[in-house]
Formats: structure tokens, sequence, C-alpha cells
């Protein structure tokens, strides 16, 4: 099966606007069905104003989604929205019980009263909230009303998936609990649902999506598999957002096979090797970057891509240590131990060639 | 003060032997309050709903309207109503003027932007999301629409307890339209009016104490039924 067959949902020249002004542009994306899909991107990217769209409860102001290859407009809306679930980040569940709140979107559809309750009983096991069944959704937790709001959604069995920031509103320790069941929830849907979510969460990001998208300002940025993105983002904006804390501008001086030696601008000519597939030609300006816990304390005999300076700052991350080295190339360092430096002493780090990412600078 | 109690005490036997003609009016009151008021919520929850969730050209105006309404003098009302049912007005040939369904029109129109402006008041205050998340969970707009009247049950309760009590307690427009015609028109607060211009506080006393009694009785039935959706939060 090619792509194009397998494409859910496509956009065409997409544009959609508030107060006139574009907040999304999409020249065209595809969604293949059964894929999970997380857009990423900073707080007013059109990350929610995609979801809206694809969702078809905001219309585009010029160019259109297609479903199936059928234009949106072309097929009944409600037909069409009956093929959602949507989740948003605040839970808005009704003034109900947690049951009546889980059976919402079966009655709409009609379903028979045997198959409601055979599917709200199962869901609300499997997000693990069978107990609260009759409790009032006004007196839950934020966590529990979000699993409501959850298995609202996965009751429906739907066929597209819908996630606007499930996760963010609540506390660290409530969200990864949530997102492992989030996890194994997903698993027991077949088929599979498209599933696109909508996060600024990068470790939400890197935990749930096989593709990632990048929306910076209302335009798709980088659109790759999880893994591509985060390691090979395609411009320096797209590398900051992504967590590739350190970017130093250079040159390309030297090409030997998929070898790149780069000068850096900062740190008086300064040579790294970077071992790059990419077609950068010698001359090429360049951005060379590398993600902090690809970093790690230089051996003592080595002598290439080592980078020296003050340690000016250590500071936990989550279970991990980030180092701050200063020097005219400020570097940062992300490990599992907590390290013995002390602020202010002279450290070497080792940065591997083949860790190192080259996007072309203008 | 004497006949102040004397009042009371024969208001109690009134109620209490259960006066057919007293009885006959209350039954009558709740009849045209409770069909104006009914009627004002057929059309003007439907009405309050669709200025609270549509934007179109000239809904804060109509809004306004409809807010001002509220405030609605009654002898406006009777006035206004009363020129069209004259026999010689535009809606003369109905034969109104001076029936029980003259007196339900001049409350309903009474009752109508109480309960349109309630209506849009009880809606508004909903999270705006919760109609996208509803549309996103597959309702239909008739199932939009239900789900948002019942997570905004209270607050439309409340808009027709309003509405009621703004009507039960009318009298201006009433004896206008109906003419207080006995064992006809007559409503409590007419015939109260007319009890008191006739120097009959005994009277008078009763059925106020009957209008007290009914208002309360149907408030506390509204309220009740509320309280029930409120406990079940």
């Amino acid at each position: 099966m090619n792509a194009e067959a397998r494409a859910l949902i496509e956009a065409r020249g997409v544009v959609c606007r508030r107060r006139g002004e574009p907040v999304l542009r999409l020249p065209e994306m595809t969604i293949a069905a059964g894929e999970r899909l997380v857009v990423i991107g900073p707080n007013g990217a059109g990350k929610s104003t995609l979801l809206l769209a694809l969702a078809r409860l905001l219309r585009p102001k010029e160019g259109t989604f297609l479903y199936r290859g059928v234009p949106y407009q072309d097929i009944p809306a409600l037909e069409f929205r009956r093929k959602l679930g949507l989740v948003m980040q605040s839970p808005l569940l009704l003034r109900a019980s947690v049951w009546q709140n889980v059976a919402l979107g079966l009655k709409f559809r009609h379903l028979g009263e045997e198959e409601i309750r055979a599917r709200v009983a199962r869901w609300l096991d499997w997000l693990q909230i069978a107990p609260l069944a009759d409790r009032p959704a006004h007196q839950l937790s934020g966590g529990e009303a979000q699993r409501v709001s959850l298995a609202r959604a996965f009751a429906l069995e739907p066929e597209i998936l819908l996630l606007d920031e499930p996760f963010s509103a609540l506390d660290a320790q409530t969200r990864w609990h949530l997102l492992a069941d989030f996890k194994a929830a997903l698993a027991r849907l077949s088929p599979p649902p498209t599933l696109v979510l909508v996060t600024h969460d990068l470790d939400v990001a890197r935990s749930l999506g096989e593709r990632v998208a990048v929306l910076m300002d209302g335009s798709l940025r980088q659109l790759g598999a999880a893994a591509d993105v985060f390691a090979r983002p395609r411009d320096c904006e797209v590398a900051r957002f992504v967590g590739m804390t350190n970017l130093w501008p250079g040159r390309v001086v030297a090409v030997n096979g998929v070898q790149r030696v780069v000068e850096l601008d900062a740190g008086e000519g300064k040579r790294v090797a970077v071992a790059s597939p990419g077609h950068l030609a010698a001359g090429s300006p360049v951005w060379v970057g590398i993600r902090p816990e690809h970093v790690y304390p230089a051996s003592q005999g080595a002598r290439s891509n080592v980078l020296a300076g003050p340690v000016q700052q250590v500071v936990a991350q989550g279970p991990l240590w980030r180092v701050h080295v200063g020097g005219p190339l400020g570097v940062v360092m992300l490990g599992a131990d907590e390290p013995a430096f002390r602020s202010g002493e002279e450290i070497r780090v080792y940065l591997p060639p083949e860790r190192l990412h080259l996007m072309p600078r203008a | 003060m004497d006949w102040i109690l004397k009042g009371l005490w024969q208001a109690f036997l009134l109620l209490l032997h259960g006066d057919p003609e007293v009885l006959g009016i209350a039954w009558r009151t709740l009849k045209v309050s409770g069909a104006a008021t009914l009627l004002s919520l057929v059309l003007g929850l439907p009405l309050g709903t669709l200025l609270a969730l549509v934007e179109f050209p000239g809904r804060r105006i109509a809004l306004s309207a409809f807010n001002t309404g509220m405030a609605l003098p009654p002898v406006v009302v009777g006035l206004v109503v009363s020129l069209f049912l004259w026999r010689s007005g535009p809606l003369g040939e109905l034969g109104w003027m001076y029936t029980p369904q003259a007196m339900v029109v001049a409350q309903f129109l009474i009752a109508f932007p109480v309960v349109v402006s309630l209506a849009v008041t009880a809606l508004q205050q909903l999270d705006r999301r919760l109609r996208i998340q509803l549309l996103g969970l597959g309702a239909s707009p008739g199932q939009l629409v239900w789900a948002l009247w019942r997570e905004a049950r209270l607050p439309l309760l409340a808009a027709v307890i309003a509405a009621f009590g703004s009507v039960i307690s009318e009298v201006g427009a009433s004896l206008m339209v109906g003419g207080n015609l006995r064992g006809r028109t007559r409503v409590l607060t007419t015939a109260i009016v007319l009890e008191n211009s006739r120097g009959e506080f005994a009277a008078a006393i009763a059925l106020s104490a009957v209008l007290l009694l009914l208002a309360y009785l149907i408030t506390l039935a509204l309220t009740l039924l509320q309280q029930r959706g409120a406990a079940q939060e």
C-alpha cells in the first residue's frame, strides 16, 4: 500500500485566520490511517486551531481538508464528527455522574442500552476509574476528571482521536501515571485509531508520537519520525524548541566523505568534526547543534571535538543533572549521575561527531 | 387594630372551609399564570438559546431590548393588549377582550422577556468550550442544545420561577384586559384590589393569604426540582 492510499486526512492549501490575521498555514500535510501524530510547538503556534480545523469545528478561510480523499465540505458534518473522539485540556464534564459522562457520546450515537452499559463499564475499568462510576463528576480531582474525559472519548472507539494538551493541566506525577494508562488504553483500541495529539510538552511528544509535527507561527516547520525531529531538527529555531540547546554558528571548512569539519565562529578558530549525511558544501555557513544528553565529559586522551570551560551551574532536571559550562563556546551537558564538579572548576567535554547535527544558516 | 386580627381569623376560616368562590379564583389564577409561564418558557427558551449561542447582526440590540423588557410595567402591557383586542382593534375579531385568554396574552408578554433574558444569562454562564467539546463527541445540533439546557438547568429553573413570580403577582394588566369579571376573569390579585376598595379587609387578607400560599407552593415545587438537580452534582 502506498502512502497516498493510506492517507486518512490531507490538508490542501489550508489557511485559518483570526481577526484577519493568519494563525495557521498548511499548504499540505498528510495524516496516515492509524498513525500517532504529535503536534508540538510553542504557545500561540496554531496547534489548537489545527486540531479544531481537523475536527471540522473551525472552518479554514482558504483551502480544505480531505478525509479519505473527499473534501470535508462534501461529507455531512454530523457523520464526520461521529468518527471522532475529542479530548480537551480542560475535562469539561457535565453536571452528572461519572458514568453518565462516559456514556454521553454513545447516547448521542443512539447505541443500544446493553452496548452502552458494556462499553462504559469496559472503559471505566481500563482507565482505572470504575470505583468512581456513581460519583458526581464535579467532585473529582483534576487527574480523575481528565481520566473521565479520556474514557468518554475512548468509549466511542473512534476512528480518529483528537487530543488538545490532555495532560498539561496536571501535576507531574499525575501526568506520568495517566500517560502510562493512556498508552495502555490506546493499545486496547482495535483497529488502532488515528491519533493526533497537540502538546507543548516535549516529553509527552517523545513518549507518544510515532511522528512529530513542529508548528511555529502558524506554519508547519518540520514533520517526521519523532526520533528524527528531536535529533535532526531542520533549522535552529526548531532545534531550540525541541531541546537542542547547544547551538553554535560556524562554517564548513572541509568535506571528507560523510564527515565535515566545521570551524566555529566563536572560540578562536575551534574546529569540530561532524558526521553529517547532508549536502552542505565547503564554505557553507551552518549551525552546529547537539542535544545536551549527547555531550559527555571528555576522557584524558581525547584531543578532537573537545570543548573546555569553567562549570557555571549544576542544576537538577527531574532525575537528571544539568551542567552549564562557560567559556566562549558555552555548552550544556545532561547526565544521569550527579556530577562531582564544583562551580568554577575547568572541565573538558566531548562532542561525539555522530551526535553533532548541521543545519543551514542564512 | 381589632379588624386586622378579625380579618386574619376570617381568612383562616375561609380557607379552612374551602370557600368555593375563593377556591375558584385561586384555581383560575393558577391556570392563567401557569399557562402564561408555560407559553413564555416554550417560546422564550428557544429564543434565549438562539440569542445566547448564535452570533448575528443585531443580537446585542435584541438582547438589550429583552433586558429592558424585564422591567416592563404591567399597565403598559395591559394598555397595549387592550388596544389590540378592543373591538375595533387589529385583533378585535378574536373577541378576547375581558376573557382569560386576554389575561394569558398579557401575562405572557410580561413573563416572556424575563424568560428570554434569564435564559441567555444562564446559557452564557456555561463554559464556551463545552459547546466545542459536545460537538466533538458527536452531538447533533438538537443534542447539543438539549445537553446545554440540562447543564444550565438550575439557572433555567430560576428563570421559570422569576417568570411565574412576575405574573402571579401582577395586577394592572389583568385588571385592564380581564376586567375582573366575577366567575370569569377574576383572579387573586384583581379580587384583592376589589375587596380592598370595598372595605372588605377580611376578604382581602384571606385572598392575599391564598395568593402568598399559592406563590409559595409553586415556587417551593420548582425549588425542590431545582435543588434535586443541585444535589446530583
